[in-house]
This record gives structure tokens, sequence and C-alpha cells, in this order.
């Protein structure tokens, strides 16, 4: 019998199934540095809400699952330098420098590209779509995206 | 008759405000040890209820440990590959340590925050240009992928330590997902015994790294 | 008197009452009263507003404005700081020792910096060694009442220590080396009568439960805060080394070349400055003194406007037709410039008094008549707590400092506890330029 509606889960019920490692290891193809997946793994599972945290870990080990059941395919092609995440900031306070206060895993322009064409507002909007937000959400939709596009890669599309 | 001038808790509560609960609790017992051990139990006796953190220090004295110096080594570790790294809270002579072994690559700021207010342009003058005094409202420009925040931890007790309560204005939910990691270095080595006036209790699980 | 003359009169005296009772407002008062000053001449066709601020002593403003970013160069490189600590170490924090120390130092310091730079480097320390080694009511008020008097003291040893000795100079009443050589050795026999009472007689560290591990405890936990804290060598340089130029400057530079005081210390802050790179850029956008330099230049306007009227001339033939003795007749105007001092405060007082004293110093010595006034202007300076701008900054210091004495009961510095230490200090400096200056007649 399903709960009934609103039935709230206590945190120990919903942060107990949470792995922070698998997390590391499906990040480990795009994002070499072992601090720098630390770092992402805390803002996918280990911050913000319980359920993100929780709907954050679902969804990237099913795509994970999915992953391992897809044949690898074509060798992976060198990533491109993708598209920065940044990190939410008031603008006056930005830091200088390309690299500083962005997320240290980027969005594949390919992933976009499958959905708009370069340079068009389209594929701009679909960016800002995906890495606004809050990190648990910017985050996860990069990485779901990374995958995303790594899947239709081997399966041929 | 008494070791002390009657303004004991004034002359604590001042080099508090300037060096850090922990440094001025280690000053004032190294000086009052000087005197022997019955000058540091009054400095306890009179000092300890008020400012829980000397009590700790004086009562460590007491049982023989020595006054050491600083070892950064432990909580360097915990800050590698950082470019830059925000102090909340103040101790003087352990920031004085670490900013002496840190690479002059690694920036180092200080929050401008504190329930006790000390003078903060001559609280950075002895770091010589070496640490940015940061205000409040500005603290989020030093986010990013390779920055760190760091705040001292007075004595870690099973999962829960103690901060000053800059750490709290600082690190909040919005803010954690913004630096890299989140340190607490425990300056103390031992929980506190009495009530930890001053402090506020934290999770110490809330901390990326500790040292 | 003509409606102008008391116009202008009431005004003025009713504007320094007022911003004296009201400091929180005082900038707006000032402005307000010079504006109805300058609306009181320019209607009753005395003069306009053109002719009052051409009237105004630019030069002193000047020398007050460059003076006071040399200081700024100077306390930039913590040269002060650091010199507490040495002094605290030396003393090994020996409450008296410390204390007579300080005043000294204070009287030193005052005469090159204006009285409230000198305050503001000295007081906030004085103010933590109080909180270190623990205090006493008694020993605040002798101690810092002492130093406010040592203050005054030093501002009038040197033509450059305070505005009263700055407007003889800028207004070529005196020449720099002339002035120094007659009122230095009187501010110096002023101050040693001082500290003769102070801390032979009354003795402010009498009493204080004093213990050696406390002292320790003060020098070590001043020592460090200031640990790390090195000596700006190009600051310090930036600012002596333009300062000693200045001062020989004022000593051997004739008036007969055109180059007057302000011009050399024009060029003497432009220098410091400029030897102070990026920090001297920033020293001048931001510490600039406007709310003294434009307090001044309003109560040069209402001064000026009253002269003006002729009031000032008025006032000297007063005193020349006193049915006494001439000698007398400058002891009148001593006390009297004193006790007004007391009410209207030194910067008022002494722009209003200068032209009178110019009226006497034709028919005596004139820097005997120029001397005994700015000695009895200090001596005013030091009578009330509100005499002068440093007694309320410094009252206000003090409150914000929450020392407490042994008794636990909070410190403080007001008007009533000051009276006794004013007292003296009037007393003393008064009748030093009293003795001075009849002497010289």
């Amino acid at each position: 019998m399903p709960p009934p509606p609103h039935h709230h889960r206590s945190q120990s019920a919903v942060t107990r199934f949470i792995r922070p490692e698998e997390i590391d290891a499906l990040l480990e193809p795009w994002v070499p540095d072992a601090e720098d997946r630390r770092f992402l793994t805390r803002c996918l599972v280990e911050e913000g809400p319980l359920h993100h945290r929780g709907a954050n870990f679902v969804l990237l080990r099913l795509l994970g699952e999915l992953s391992r059941a897809v044949a690898s395919g074509p060798e992976r092609p060198a990533p491109g330098p993708g598209l920065p995440v940044p990190m939410r900031l008031p603008p006056h306070l930005r830091p200088d420098g390309e690299d500083d206060a962005v997320y240290p895993i980027r969005l594949p322009e390919r992933a976009v590209e499958r959905l708009a064409p370069r340079g068009s507002r389209d594929f701009d909007a679909i960016v800002d779509c995906l890495a606004d937000g809050p990190p648990q959400h910017a985050v996860a939709n990069v990485l779901m995206a990374t995958i995303l596009d790594d899947l239709l890669r081997r399966s041929g599309r | 008759m008494s070791f002390f001038a009657p303004g004991l808790e004034d002359a604590f509560r001042t080099a508090a405000a300037e060096l850090g609960m922990c440094s001025a609790s280690r000053l004032f017992v190294r000086e009052a040890a000087s005197d022997g051990p019955d000058a540091v139990a009054e400095l306890s006796d009179r000092l300890g209820r008020p400012f829980p953190v000397l009590d700790a220090v004086a009562a460590a004295a007491l049982e023989g440990a020595p006054l050491r110096g600083v070892d950064p080594g432990e909580v360097l570790a915990t800050l590698a590959g950082l470019r830059r790294l925000l102090v909340a809270g103040f101790e003087a002579d352990f920031l004085d340590a670490l900013v002496r072994a840190l690479s002059g690559e690694v920036r180092v700021g200080l929050v401008r925050t504190a329930f006790l207010e000390g003078d903060w342009e001559r609280i950075a003058d002895n770091y010589a240009g070496r640490l940015e005094l940061v205000e409040m409202a500005a603290f989020a420009g030093w986010a990013g992928p390779r920055s760190g925040l760091l705040t001292f931890l007075y004595g870690v007790e099973g999962a829960v330590t103690h901060v000053a309560p800059a750490w709290l204005r600082v690190a909040g939910d919005d803010v954690r997902p913004i630096f890299r990691e989140l340190v607490g270095w425990d300056v103390l080595g031992r929980p506190m015994s009495l009530y930890p006036r001053w402090l506020t209790e934290v999770p110490a699980g809330s901390f990326t790294r500790l040292a | 008197m003509t409606f102008a003359a008391a116009a202008t009169t009431a005004i003025l005296a009713a504007t320094v009452l007022l911003q004296a009772a009201w400091p929180a407002r005082r900038l707006v008062l000032v402005a307000s009263g010079a504006a109805l000053s300058a609306l009181v001449v320019s209607l009753s066709g005395v003069s306009t507003t053109g002719r009052l601020l051409a009237g105004v002593p630019w030069d002193v403003l000047v020398l007050l404005v460059g003076l006071g970013l040399v200081t700024e160069v100077l306390v930039a490189s913590r040269l002060f700081g650091l010199l507490a600590v040495r002094v605290a170490r030396a003393t090994r924090a020996a409450p008296g020792l410390l204390a007579f120390v300080f005043v000294l130092g204070m009287y030193a310091v005052s005469g090159v910096v204006n009285n409230l730079t000198a305050l503001m480097l000295l007081l906030p320390v004085v103010l933590i060694l109080f909180r270190l080694m623990g205090v006493s009511q008694r020993y605040v008020t002798w101690t810092l009442a002492t130093l406010l008097v040592a203050c005054n003291l030093g501002g009038a040893a040197t033509p450059i220590g305070d505005f009263p000795a700055i407007l003889l100079l800028g207004r070529g009443a005196m020449e720099f080396t002339e002035y120094l050589v007659r009122a230095a050795p009187l501010t110096l026999a002023a101050l040693t009568l001082l500290l003769a009472a102070v801390f032979g007689l009354a003795r402010p560290a009498r009493g204080l439960a004093a213990t050696p591990l406390s002292a320790r405890l003060t020098v070590a936990t001043l020592s460090a805060f200031h640990r790390g804290v090195r000596l700006d060598r190009r600051a310090l340089l930036s600012g002596l080394l333009p300062l000693a130029g200045m001062v020989a400057a004022w000593l051997l530079v004739p008036a007969s070349t055109g180059v007057g005081p302000e011009l050399i210390c024009w060029i003497g802050a432009a220098a410091a400055l400029l030897g102070a790179g990026r920090l001297g850029e920033r020293l001048a956008r931001t510490r600039v003194d406007v709310e003294a330099t434009l307090f001044l230049l309003f109560l040069f306007v209402m001064v000026g406007a009253v002269g003006e009227t002729g009031v000032f001339r008025d006032a000297a033939r007063l005193l020349a037709a006193l049915p006494l003795p001439p000698t007398a007749q400058v002891a009148v105007f001593l006390v009297s410039s004193a006790l007004l001092t007391g009410v209207f405060s030194a910067g008022p007082s002494m722009a209003a008094l200068l032209p009178v004293a110019e009226v006497l110093a034709a028919d005596h010595p004139p820097e005997a008549i120029y001397v005994g006034l700015a000695l009895s202007v200090c001596a005013g300076s030091s009578l009330f707590l509100t005499a002068a701008t440093a007694g309320p900054l410094t009252q206000a210091l003090v409150e914000r400092a929450g020392l407490r004495g042994e008794d636990g009961a909070p410190v403080d510095l007001g008007f009533f506890r000051f009276a006794p230490v004013g007292l003296l200090g009037f007393g003393v400096t008064l009748a030093v330029a009293l003795v001075a200056t009849l002497a010289r007649l």
C-alpha cells in the first residue's frame, strides 16, 4: 500500500539510502580531480533540502545503471571546453577570473546542440535553464545532461 | 593575597577581543604559570566560569600538559589545492602559524565579524599584508571551486563541537555549496568542562574537514 | 553700539554657546550662524559676503589641513602604537610611572600635531592599557584630566601645536622662532608645576591594587596586540622628512622672500603625500578633517562679521579706558581671555581676541602680548571639560571603553570629575602667563 499523501519520512530515512561514493564514481569520467568530485558530490547529495538530495541520488543512480547496461559504443571523443555552471553570487561579488565562482563540471555543448543550434536563442535559453539555480539543481541537471548525451552517443545517435 | 589586580575579567575580555579566546587564554595561563600553579588555579577560579575556554586551557596546564607552540601541519593538509581561504572567527596563535606556513599564492581573508570587537586594523597589521579584512556583505565574493572557509573549534566531543558565532553568520545553507571546503580546526584539543558561554554548538559533521 | 554690531556679536555668542551645548549639531549651527552674520552685515551695508570671505585667514586653514595630513602619514607608519608598547615595557606597566610618561608624551606630541590628533593618537592605547591594568576612578580622573591639560600646554608650546598658535603664525603676528623661543619654556614651566602638583601631591596611582603578575600580563598582552606590526619605514620617512624640512624652512626662510609659513606647509604636505605613494592619495581623499576645517571657516566668517562692525576696536578702547595702569589692563585682558576661553573654547576666543591683542600690542611689547594671549587661551582651554573639543571627545571615548573601577562601578570622566584638575591646570597656566607677560612689560 503506498504511503498516504504528505506523509513525511524522517531525515534518517531519506538519507539512509544515499551513498556518496556511487555519485563519485558516476562523476569520474567527466571530473578527473578527486577533490572536485568530492565537492560536487557534496553539492548533489549532502547539501540543500533532503528531498532534493534523495531525488538527485535516485535519478543519477538510475542513469548510472542505464549507462552500465548500454554498450560502450565508439570511443568517447575528447570533451570540448564545455559551458560553465556558475555559482549563484550577486554580480558585484563575482570574483575575477574565468575559473572563479563556477562549479568544477562543464555542460557539454553537444548535449544542448541536440536540441537547438549553437548560437541560437534557444541554445542560450536551454543552457540557462540547465545551469541556473541552486547547486543541487544546476549540478544535477548538468551531470544528467552529460550522462544522457553520452548514452545517446553510445547508442549511435 | 591575590596574584591578580581586581580588573582581571576586563583585562581578559580585552585580550580575547583581539587575540581570540584560546590564544588569550594561552597567554594568561603562560604568564600565570611563571608564578606557579597557585596563580594558574586562581586564574581558573576567577575566570573559568565566565570564560570556559580559559578554564579548559588552565585545566590542561594544571594537569601538567605544557603549552606547546602551534603546529599547522594537520590543517594545512585539509587546505591543499585551495587558492583562497576565508577565516571566520579569530585565534591569533593559530592563524599566525597557519599564515606563516601557507604558500604566498593562497589569498587569506578574515571576515570582520565578532562578538568581542577588537581593533580590526591592528589585527590585520600583524600580518604584513597577508591577511585581508573582508566585510560581511562581501564575503561571498571569496567563493569558488578552489575556495575554503575555516573556523576554529573549541573541543570536539563526539558528534558536536563549539564555534564562535561568527561561523554561523557566514556558513549558512546558501554559502555551504559555494566553497569547496568548510574546515574546522580544533584549537583546544579537549572538550570544555563548563557551560560554553560565548560559543555555539554545531554538528562536527557540518564540516567537510576537521583538523 | 550699532544694530549690526549688537546682532553679529549676539549671533557669535549664541552660536558658540549652542554648539558647545549641542555638539552633535555643531557644524550645522556654526554654518547657520555664519550665514546669518553675513546676512546682517550685508543688509546693514557694513560689509559684503565677498569681503568676509576675503578676510578669512585661509593661510591658517592651509596650515591646519597640511599639518593634519602630514600627521596622518606618520600615523600610517604605526609609529605611535609601537612606541606605546615600548613605553609599557619600559615602565613595566607601573600605573604611576605610566601616567607620568604618557603626560610627558602627550605634551611632546601635541607640540607637533594639533590637540585633537594628539588625543586620537594616544588615548586609544592609553584606554586599552587601563582596561588591561585595572584602574580606579581616582586614577582615571587624575591621569586623563592631566593628559588633557598637558595636551593644551603642548599645543601652546610651538607655533604649529594647535589652532591659537597657528593663527598667530598665520597672521604674521609672530615669527616661528620668536614664538617657539618665548612660549615653549613657559609651557614647560607650567607643565613642571602641574606634574609636581599631580604626581607629587595628588599621586593618581595611590591606592591602586596593582600586582607584578597583572603588570606582566598588561605588557605581554599589549605586546601580543602588536606582535607582527612593523614600522612602515616609507610612511615614516615620508612624514618625518617633510616635517623636518618644514620646521627648518619656518626657522630659516625670511618672510621677505614672499614664502609664508602656509606655503611652506603646503609644499611639505604635498611632499609627504607624494612620498607616501598610493597611501598619500588615499589619505588626501579620506583623511582631511573636513569637519574641523569647515567649523573654523564658519567661525572666521562670524568673527570677521563682528570685526567689520568695529566691536573689537571698541573693546580694545574700552580696555584702554579702564582706570587702571597699563600693566593692570593687560592683566585684565589676559584673565578675561582665559575666562572667555573657558566658556567659548579656544578657537572662537582666539579668533575674537586677537584683534584686541593687536591693539594692545601697539602700546606694549607685541611678543609679550601675543604669547600671553596664547597662554591665557591655553589656560582657559583647561578650565572646563567643555572648553576644548578634546574634552568631550575624551569623555565619549572613556564611556565607550567601558572601564570599571576596582569596585566594579563604571568609570567616567564627566564635567565635575574633571573640574578640580581643570582648575589646577587653569590656575597654573594662567599664573605663568601673567607672571611672564607682566614681567616683560
